[in-house]
């Protein structure tokens, strides 16, 4: 759990596209052992070209217009957006941003290649984990509150860190995308990850 | 060296998770060094019912595949120093390990561990030949139905077969209310089809529902039947002869004002 530690996944997320035709593969990927690794990986992004969108300057961007489910994992050069909800056991891992316009239940790694500015925001933000770039929390044991708002996670100060999303944040959020990363002031009513212990 | 036990069944939902988490809890809580192993790749539940959940980074197909070491994997339990759980993978199925590395990994836990438990899948498949290819013996768990006598004596016959000692019975969520009116198999009906050791009765406990939900093993709270009765099959594990506790205690107070009142069953 040391955030020193190797990624467990860059080769994962670097290059793995999903072929044309086979839209679902990422949500029930048979091991990379089993098949050699080959059937899951493809020759260039065009094929993908109907999933993905150009949302930031400098990442693709999969769009997911279905439920994560248990098992299920999303490992993707750039941004994932998934419009519905991803529960625990789901994995979302992304070169770039996360955004779940649901309730996101499962393990988020964004940033998986070690981008620090990369964040990861859910309609409802109730994760199992996040991880950005070498970072990892997880949230306290127990019950713990969470506001009924849209929330946001991003490393600042050497920890992720949880902040309601909302009026200048969009912004923020924007900037990042473009690189330039302007630091708002922190948000009323933030979760910190010092309350989630390590 | 210490010991690697697998609990099996064949059946799913009789209570494999539960028994290994609390088995391991109460081991653990009499000061063993136990690991826990969920060989149940694809389909992970131990780490839920530990209350370990959010803390999977590495999991066993990274360790059998050289990902990470095996201490990187082992996550502490948050109650108990010397517990560990090496969690399933998730998002791989059974095929992600051999029986061969699940051979090479139980040593490796074994030569650190006084226990290691392993929390074996349902079916008879590789799942199942994975989990018992490293253990020294077996526990089985079955409930007072047929269907789970069943495919507990189909488990028995293929242990045997693949060279096991003779494994032990769990027989798990009994209620001795129904066993009293007949619509339940007892304990000797059990032990009849199955003619093997028994190691321990768990009784029916809702209890054990909220526990598994909350991520604390029963066997932990001094209050749970099902609890004291998992502490007994751990201490039984150790070689004590602790006797079958009474199922019916949970009557209580009623049971025994009943029987002084003259109203026995």
């Amino acid at each position: 759990m040391d955030a020193g530690e190797p990624l467990p996944f860059p080769d994962e997320v670097a290059g793995n596209l999903p072929p044309e035709g086979e839209a679902g593969w990422w949500m029930n990927r048979t091991p990379a052992t089993a098949n050699g690794g080959q059937s899951n990986r493809m020759t260039g992004p065009e094929a993908a070209a109907k999933k993905v969108l150009l949302f930031c300057k400098d990442e693709r961007t999969l769009l997911l217009r279905q439920m994560v489910r248990s098992g299920q994992r999303v490992a993707w050069d750039g941004n994932v957006v998934v419009l519905g909800d991803v529960n625990p056991g789901a994995e979302l891992v992304a070169r770039g941003d996360i955004l779940v316009l649901g309730t996101f239940r499962g393990m988020a790694h964004a940033g998986a290649m070690g981008n620090r500015k990369a964040v990861i925001a859910a309609h409802r933000l109730l994760p199992t984990q996040l991880r950005i770039a070498e970072y990892i929390s997880r949230p306290p044991d127990g019950d713990y509150p969470y506001p009924a708002c849209s929330e946001i996670a991003k490393v600042r100060g050497g920890m992720v860190v949880i902040e309601k999303l909302g009026g200048k944040d969009w912004l923020t959020l924007v900037e990042h995308g473009s690189g330039r990363g302007s630091v708002p002031k922190k948000a009323e009513g933030a979760r910190r990850s010092e309350d989630w212990a390590r | 060296m210490g010991e690697v036990i697998v609990i099996t069944s064949g059946k799913g939902g009789v209570g494999k998770t539960t028994t290994t988490a609390n088995l391991g809890a109460a081991l653990a809580a009499k000061g063993a060094k136990v690991a826990m192993v969920d060989a149940d790749i694809g389909l992970r539940n131990l780490d839920v019912v530990m209350g370990l959940e959010n803390r999977i980074v590495y999991d066993l197909v990274d360790v059998v595949e050289g990902f990470c070491r095996l201490r990187q994997a082992l996550i502490r339990d948050k109650r108990l120093p010397e517990m560990y759980l090496l969690p399933a993978a998730q998002t791989k199925d059974k095929t992600a390990v051999s029986p061969d590395q699940m051979r090479v990994l139980c040593r490796e836990l074994a030569q650190e561990f006084d226990y290691c438990l392993v929390d074996c899948p349902a079916g008879i498949e590789q799942g199942f030949r994975n989990a018992i290819a490293g253990a020294d013996r077996a526990l089985i768990v079955a409930t007072p139905e047929v269907a789970s006598v069943r495919d507990a004596d189909r488990i028995i016959g293929l242990l045997e077969a693949a060279g096991m000692p003779q494994p032990q019975l769990i027989i798990n969520r009994v209620r001795p209310a129904m066993v009293k009116r007949g619509d339940m198999m007892d304990i000797a009906d059990v032990l009849d089809i199955l003619a093997i050791g028994l190691i321990g009765v768990v009784p029916d406990d809702e209890g054990i529902v909220v526990s598994t939900n909350r991520g604390e093993p029963a066997s932990l709270s001094p209050a749970s039947r099902a609890g004291e009765a998992y502490r007994n099959i751990a201490r039984r594990l150790q070689g004590e002869a602790v006797p079958v506790m009474p199922l019916e205690a949970e009557d209580g107070l009623f049971a025994r004002l009943r029987k002084i009142m003259g109203f026995g069953h």
